[in-house]
């Protein structure tokens, strides 16, 4: 299994052994948590970045935090530039803009103000 | 014993670690305590080590932690005879305080008059002055018709000229500007930087550093513009910039008998965005008669307000050895336990006999080891610090001489997005500096928390940097270091991960992306659609 290790980018094939003594290890997902020798390892299996629909990247915008979707400025099939503010997620009194990676069309917006995300969540999508 | 009895039941009006530090000492002093919670927290800690827990309402905040009468309504259903309110929410609430003893109970706290008192700024500023006690030495700028005119002028007409205009604009202020006999004027002669705010204010809203009279100007009319826009109050203060100050505040405590003493002093310069991360007593810039001067400030200030019950008040110390007032905390601090730790004192268990009419006791004047503390939170410093939330899969705290840890959470708990991302409290105790210094590194290591983002790596990292070691420290060093970034985790890790991905994808059917555990915003979605 090819495995990237989400705080550092680092990616390398490994094989499945046993924990080795002292770790402590857990899953959610697709994401492998690990504890060992004084330090926390956040890990999940790399994925191509290529889509189904053939080279292009598609970018889904996905909620930075959990937290509650306080706007949404991205409506269905608007052109959008790059750095525009697209989403507004808040959580714990602190406001995090999810902008537009680059210039576009918006295809599918999937959340609505008010609506509670959980991370990761895919909020727009771009054509 | 006999005074404490009068509390009766206390109803602790908070969660999380502080919930539970607070139901400890009632316990201790042989009170029941009731604990509140909202539907997001039926299974914390808080609730699980009280002798009773009343329900106060759904997840927001304020419709449970901050609702007035919800809390009343609970303190009451349970026969309570005092309540403490904790740090946070309603802390500070005078108005929550007046409502407690309209209710027949008692607030295990300081007066409302003195949350009051020291709750705006500005006439806290102003009685601290009055009291003899350093304040930053600066001006309020009321609001004015006829200021606001000339101001455009002579921003729009006299560039270039603006420090001549900022003088006639100093010397268009009255002499007495209401509260504060100091004018802009007396600002200019104390020479630049300067910084300029929002009176009404909070947070570093519209803040401005200026740096040379020629820019003071403009700076005050944006920040006006702004302060009106913000907070419907376009008063603006300036005042003397301080470069690279301590932040060191002092622990203070009055009783009912007139007695106010000072103990002693934490220092809390390691900041992130004016959010304190770790804070220790005593302070390493902090001399026994720099000590004794801080105290005396202290206790000034407290009688300047009648104040009864803990509080702590924060000062911003120069590398001269000048201090300034900053502002006072009517309550127990988050970062209480290094005072308790270095002293040998329980401040609650004091809170609860000062609430119950008993006289202060004879407290130590020096402390007698060094405590440094951690603040751990569900926060992602590679992904800017975003506070996380989700399920701890697992949570293993440390343990050893010299440990305390106060904490909120356990393994299979979720971490909530309605609450302050802070998980627990690490806080290491040596018989000077360094040894803490060590032992709460190795803490740091030892902490398992898993499934959620934590800062315990980057504030390991962070006491680990030279000026962290050698105590050198100042309210911006955070923000200059630039610690090492976390290395790339070694074989063994890649390998463990990939056993516990591949063992839980054989049994879990045929979607590996799915979530294994329950996801902890499945309600909320619900909420969100409903």
């Amino acid at each position: 299994m090819r495995l990237r290790d989400l705080r550092t980018g680092e990616e390398r094939e490994a094989a499945a052994a046993e924990a080795p003594p002292g770790a402590v290890a857990a899953r959610d997902g697709d994401v492998a948590w690990v504890w060992f020798r004084s330090e926390t390892y956040r890990l999940s299996p790399a994925r191509s970045r290529r889509t189904a629909r053939g080279g292009e990247e598609t970018p889904s915008l996905e909620a930075p935090m959990p937290g509650r979707i306080a706007a949404v400025r991205a409506a269905a099939h608007a052109s959008v530039s790059k750095g525009e503010v697209l989403v507004i997620v808040e959580a714990m009194k602190m406001e995090h803009a999810v902008r537009a990676p680059r210039d576009g069309v918006v295809e599918r917006v999937l959340v609505s103000e008010g609506q509670m995300v959980g991370l990761g969540d895919v909020l727009v999508e771009m054509a | 014993m006999t005074e404490l009895r009068r509390l009766g039941r206390v109803l602790v009006a908070n969660r999380g670690e502080i919930a539970s530090r607070v139901i400890r000492a009632c316990r201790t002093a042989g009170l029941p305590a009731v604990a509140v919670y909202s539907d997001a927290d039926q299974v914390a800690r808080h609730v699980a080590l009280a002798d009773a827990a009343v329900r106060i309402g759904p997840a927001p905040a304020r419709e449970s932690y901050l609702s007035i009468p919800r809390l009343l309504a609970a303190a009451r259903e349970t026969g309570c005879g005092a309540v403490h309110p904790g740090y946070g929410f309603l802390s500070e609430s005078a108005a929550f305080a007046r409502a407690v003893a309209d209710a027949g109970m008692i607030w295990i706290g300081p007066p409302p008059q003195a949350m009051e008192a020291m709750g705006s700024k500005i006439s806290a500023r102003e009685r601290m002055r009055a009291a003899g006690v350093p304040i930053v030495p600066g001006a309020l700028i009321e609001p004015s018709e006829e200021h606001e005119d000339k101001e455009k002028t002579s921003s729009n007409g006299e560039e270039g000229r603006t420090s001549t205009a900022a003088r006639r604009f100093a010397s268009r202020l009255p002499a007495t500007s209401g509260t504060f006999e100091e004018n802009l004027s007396s600002v200019l002669s104390l020479g630049f930087p300067v910084v300029v705010k929002a009176s009404a204010g909070g947070g570093g809203k519209g803040m401005r550093i200026v740096r040379d009279a020629a820019s003071l100007s403009e700076a005050i009319i944006s920040c006006r513009r702004e302060a009106l826009a913000a907070f419907g109050d376009s008063t603006v203060y300036v005042e003397k910039y301080l470069s690279s100050p301590r932040h060191i505040e002092m622990q203070i405590f009055g009783d009912v008998h007139g007695k106010v003493v000072a103990l002693g002093e934490r220092e809390c310069s390691l900041q992130r965005r004016h959010q304190k991360v770790i804070e220790e007593c005593p302070s390493p810039a902090v001399t026994p008669e720099l000590r004794e001067r801080l105290r005396n400030a202290a206790c000034e200030a407290a009688r300047a307000v009648g104040y009864v019950n803990a509080g702590t008040v924060e000062f911003l110390l120069e590398p001269s050895g000048a201090f300034y007032f900053l502002e006072m905390n009517t309550r127990l601090q988050v970062e209480h336990p290094v005072t308790e730790e270095a002293f040998g004192v329980d401040l609650v268990a004091l809170q609860l006999r000062v609430a119950a009419g008993e006289p202060l006791p004879e407290l130590p004047s020096e402390p007698s080891a060094h405590a440094m503390e951690a603040r751990v939170y569900a926060e992602d410093p590679e992904a800017g610090f975003l506070p996380q939330a989700g399920r701890l899969l697992a949570w293993i705290e440390p343990s050893g001489p010299g440990l305390r840890v106060d904490s909120g959470v356990t393994a299979g708990h979720g971490v909530d997005v309605h609450y302050d991302p802070l998980l627990a409290k690490i806080v290491a105790k040596g018989r000077d500096r360094e040894e803490a210094r060590r032992r709460l590194v190795a803490a740091l290591g030892e902490t398992v928390a898993l499934g959620v983002a934590t800062n315990l790596s980057w504030l390991k990292r962070l006491l680990e940097a030279g000026p962290v070691a050698r105590g050198e420290l100042h309210t911006g060093l955070v923000e200059t270091l630039s610690l090492p970034a976390p290395s790339p985790p070694p074989d063994e890790v890649f390998q463990a991960a990939s056993s516990v991905l591949s063992r839980a994808a054989a049994g879990s059917g045929g979607d590996p992306a799915r979530r294994e555990w329950p996801s902890p915003f499945e309600g909320r979605f619900r909420m969100g659609g409903a």
